[in-house]
């Protein structure tokens, strides 16, 4: 798989989009007229293309996850769009929203608390089927059946309730709900991160699998740049709602460019006692997206912070073929 | 440690589960059961009609031929208990039932859409909560007049906010579970969410106070017939008949003693079921 | 001597009328000043040695045989009282969810002052002196303002540096940490287990119990590591004898399936198969159906923990 995009149309592409929440103040604070709000997804600007994999790397708070449900119109934005294959899918109509749901699909993080507990396996991968009225009854079963086996699961699983499987086993089946409707690309939260490690493994092979052979298109939604590094064709890092870097995985992994994503590169425990890691490096917490800090919102954790980064937000620009960072020491208009 | 939920597959192996699940769900369930069946088919069984008047021996204490003693006109206690837990039962299965139905609606409602629809069910259903349940029933008694389908109809007033209140609230928590959004991502109507996604995860902690408010209910109806307003003479009625034996405490404790036992096996049986299925459906209430 | 020697401990779990092992035998010790890592996946009963250790098992749990040793007072066997005592004062323990250890109804301060009075009979003033030196100590900033706060002002990591500070105002002798920064970010993560590291082994010469399932944690915090199975220990040693030259099966497997071995993009390895449950542990060595490499004797000797090299045990036949 290659990273090379150049003359290719994007299938998704997010256009300045921004979701900001509204608090819950109390009475008081909503009759004096303070409406705080949380940023939770400030101006992002991504593509993704066809049969390759984005992944979006981020920090609890940073809005990851929050993005890929814009992505899917699961929230309406604040401003901004996204674009499927052109087209912005909030201003779809009903129809074309139909055609849209089909062709995008979600993965969600738990497989604990994503599959309906009150229904048994095959109604669940079955019900997709079942909105788009798709097929006889008989064809939807065999659909069923065949999915199963396509995500390693087989016949005795189709009338066990999710309680009966393990979390390997449940994530599986929520990949053939999220299959069953032949989706041209799926948004992936957290995909593997509540799993173990063996089955992780297992996981992640099976969506690449996947991805060989129907040709599928991936946001792959994590906070483990290692696993990143394995499904990956791109990396965009997010910090507190804005995308910091964005880069193809090698050139992250071997040259990044944010201080940021050095931090978060050096705070990964690699499972290697002879390289133990400089335990200095991050310092602070993320402050709360509530209350982010001006200017650079890395700043007060930033060990390369100068003076102008508390108060001049970073544009973000690009640094080397298909590398962009938002951070004022690549800035020579800025910086200086 | 996760406990393996496999269903079993004939009503005595249900039967089993149940008992091993939760005594107390099973024997609440056993005494409702066994009060259905006997009150249902009491008019097969029992050598006595509720309101046959046995001259020879009013008054009388439990013997053979009255089992549970008879009252100041001579009538049979256990048929008139028998009888009377038909109109409690009634009164209890309508009114729940009713709230049932419309309570669970609207919460569902509620809770679901939120907002604004959230505030016109919700305001109006606080109101009614406001209301003491007695004189809901008292004024409504007044206005259409003393009869089982108004004690129901009054009983299920009082219910219907309480039901939309437990589903609202239970509504709230299983609309943000990801199932629920991983649904909504796969197209599924509005409808499909509320019948299929949340309906069934939310309902559990509905059908506990439904079993709760059943037993309410019969303490309601008794209540009601007690000071006159619900059942009338000589129909039986467990309150009634506890107001009628008042008189004759000192010469036949009986005539209270046993109604007032009824009433309490009934309440009994609705709260150990209500209290088992609390456990049951709850697992994080029990350890596994 | 060791500072904590666990013996043959066997820990069940009752599941209807049947009792099911959870743990099956388990020895290991944990010596003054070092970090001992349990690794293992979920259900194979890491915590649940935590929990016998403690002898804080839910009333669905028993400790069925075995010894747990902290200095000459056998644990396992202890009077409740005095094993209260000892709680919190010798052998302390913080959890993967901090915000469930701390009381929501209470200011954080109030919290520390407590374990500090109960267990030290320090004068409030000297408690309060004592715990504003603990949370300066983790790293807490505007500690004096954070006394007063409640635990829903904090967040995940700043409840775990509280919940550590109340494990170790008495300076334990013992911490058991039970998966504590798998709820936290990797940036979070790296100084939580800095403080734990710096405060109590390098200056307070403590041993402690690190359960994890993340081998990159055990890796760079651990001083030897034991690998759990299906309620067993199948390897233990020094932890850069482990990582270089893992013998079990089972290690070699989980190493192996990790994704950031520095190859770009390919298949990952994997185990066949999964974990069995409880009720269905196989027979003989109790990684035998899923083994590459098992054999016939695999599926009824089940092998013991061996020594194979003055820096490693292994519980497996091909060494015999």
């Amino acid at each position: 798989m290659s990273s090379t995009t150049e003359g290719q149309r994007p299938l998704l592409s997010a256009v300045g989009l921004s979701k900001y929440f509204p608090l819950e103040t109390g009475l008081l604070a909503s009759l004096r007229g303070d409406t705080a709000t949380v940023k939770a997804v400030e101006s992002v600007t991504l593509d993704v293309y066809a049969g390759q994999t984005l992944a979006v790397v981020g920090e609890s708070g940073s809005g990851k996850s929050t993005l890929g449900r814009l992505l899917l119109r699961l929230l309406q934005p604040s401003a901004g769009q996204v674009l499927y294959q052109g087209q912005d899918i909030f201003s779809m109509k009903r129809a074309e929203t139909r055609a849209f749901r089909r062709q995008a699909q979600i993965i969600l993080q738990d497989p604990y608390a994503s599959l309906n507990p009150r229904m048994r396996v095959d109604q669940i991968i079955r019900e997709p089927l079942d909105i788009y009225g798709e097929g006889s009854k008989a064809e939807r079963q065999k659909r069923v059946s065949d999915l199963l086996e396509r995500v390693g699961l087989n016949r005795n699983h189709e009338r066990a309730f999710p309680a009966e499987l393990s979390g390997g086993q449940r994530q599986r089946v929520g990949i053939a709900a999220a299959l069953a409707l032949s989706p041209r690309i799926i948004i992936a939260d957290e995909p593997t991160s509540s799993l173990d490690v063996s089955v992780q493994a297992q996981t992640l092979n099976l969506l690449s699998d996947l991805q060989r052979d129907l040709g599928l298109t991936y946001v792959f939604i994590t906070h483990d740049l290692s696993v990143v590094q394995h499904i990956s064709d791109r990396v965009a890092v997010m910090y507190l709602g804005k995308i910091v870097e964005e880069a193809p995985t090698e050139t992250l992994f071997s040259e990044p460019k944010h201080p940021y994503t050095q931090v978060l590169f050096s705070a990964i425990p690699l499972p290697d006692p002879s390289r133990r890691m400089n335990w200095d490096l991050p310092k602070g917490e993320p402050p709360s997206p509530l209350n982010p800090p001006t200017g650079c919102h890395f700043h007060p954790r930033c060990p390369a912070a100068m003076s102008a980064c508390s108060h001049t937000v970073p544009r973000f620009q690009s640094v080397g073929r298909d590398h962009g960072v938002a951070c004022l020491l690549y800035d020579e208009e800025a910086g200086t | 440690m996760k406990a393996k939920m496999n269903l079993p597959s004939n009503p005595l192996a249900v039967t089993r589960k149940m008992y091993h699940a939760s005594r107390s769900a099973f024997l609440g369930g056993a005494i409702i059961l066994a009060l259905l069946v006997m009150t249902a088919t009491v008019s097969w069984y029992s050598p006595y009609s509720p309101e046959a008047m046995d001259f020879m021996a009013p008054l009388s204490a439990p013997t053979g031929a009255h089992l549970l003693g008879t009252d100041n006109f001579g009538r049979d206690i256990l048929t008139r208990v028998l009888y009377g837990y038909q109109i409690s039962l009634a009164v209890a299965l309508g009114s729940v039932g009713f709230g049932l139905v419309v309570g669970v609606s609207l919460g569902l409602l509620a809770g679901y859409f939120g907002g604004v629809l959230d505030n016109f069910i919700m305001r109006p259903m606080d109101v009614l909560m406001a209301f003491p349940a007695i004189v809901l029933v008292v004024a409504l008694t007044g206005f259409v007049g003393r009869d089982v389908t108004v004690m129901i109809m009054a009983v299920a007033v009082v219910y219907v906010p309480i039901f939309a209140r437990v589903m609202r609230g239970s509504t709230l928590e299983v609309v943000n579970e990801l199932f629920v959004e991983g649904a909504r991502a796969r197209g599924a109507s509005h409808l499909r969410l509320m019948l299929r996604h949340i309906l069934p995860n939310a309902i559990p902690p509905v059908l506990i106070q439904a079993s709760i408010l059943m037993g309410i209910a019969i303490l309601l109806e008794s209540a009601l017939s007690f000071i006159g307003l619900g059942t009338q003479p000589p129909d039986p009625s467990l309150g009634l008949m506890l107001s009628e034996g008042r008189s004759f405490m000192q010469q036949a404790p009986w005539m209270v003693l046993v109604p007032g036992l009824a009433i309490s096996l009934a309440v009994l049986g609705f709260n150990l079921l209500g209290n088992g299925l609390q456990e049951l459906l709850n697992p994080a209430s029990k350890s596994r | 001597m060791s500072l904590l020697s666990v013996r043959d401990l066997s820990t069940e779990f009752k599941s209807g009328d049947r009792w099911l092992e959870a743990v099956s035998d388990v020895a290991f010790d944990l010596q003054r000043g070092e970090i001992l890592g349990l690794v293992g996946e979920s259900g194979c009963g890491k915590s649940t040695i935590a929990y016998s250790v403690m002898r804080l098992l839910a009333h669905n749990a028993r400790i069925r045989s075995g010894q747990v040793w902290l200095g000459d007072v056998n644990l396992a066997a202890l009077d409740e009282q005095v094993l209260q005592d000892l709680r919190g004062r010798q052998i302390s323990m913080i959890f993967q969810d901090p915000a469930t250890a701390l009381d929501p109804l209470f200011t954080v301060g109030h919290q520390v002052f407590e374990t500090l009075q109960e267990h030290l009979d320090l004068e409030p003033a000297a408690a309060r002196k004592r715990a504003l030196e603990l949370l300066r100590q983790l790293g807490i900033p505007a500690a004096e303002q954070r006394l007063n706060a409640y635990p829903y002002q904090f967040s995940g990591g700043m409840s775990q540096r509280i919940a550590l500070a109340i494990a170790i105002a008495c300076q334990p002798q013992v911490l058991i940490a039970d998966e504590p920064t798998t709820a936290l970010d990797v940036t979070i993560q790296a100084q939580i287990l800095q403080l734990i590291r710096r405060l109590l082994v390098d200056e307070g010469g403590a041993g402690v119990l690190l359960i994890t399932h993340d081998l990159g944690v055990v890796a760079q915090v651990c001083d030897r590591v034991a690998v759990m199975y299906a309620g067993k220990i199948v390897e233990s040693g020094d932890v850069h004898s482990i990582f270089s030259n893992p013998l079990h099966p089972y290690t070699q497997a989980l190493l192996n399936s990790l994704p950031s071995k520095g190859i770009a993009r390919g298949r990952l390895e994997n185990i066949q198969g999964q974990v069995p449950g409880l009720a269905d542990r196989p027979a003989g060595c109790r990684f035998h159906p899923r083994c590459p490499q098992a054999k016939a004797v695999c599926r009824e000797q089940a092998p013991p923990l061996k020594q194979v090299s003055a820096r490693q045990e292994v519980a497996c036949v091909l060494y015999d």
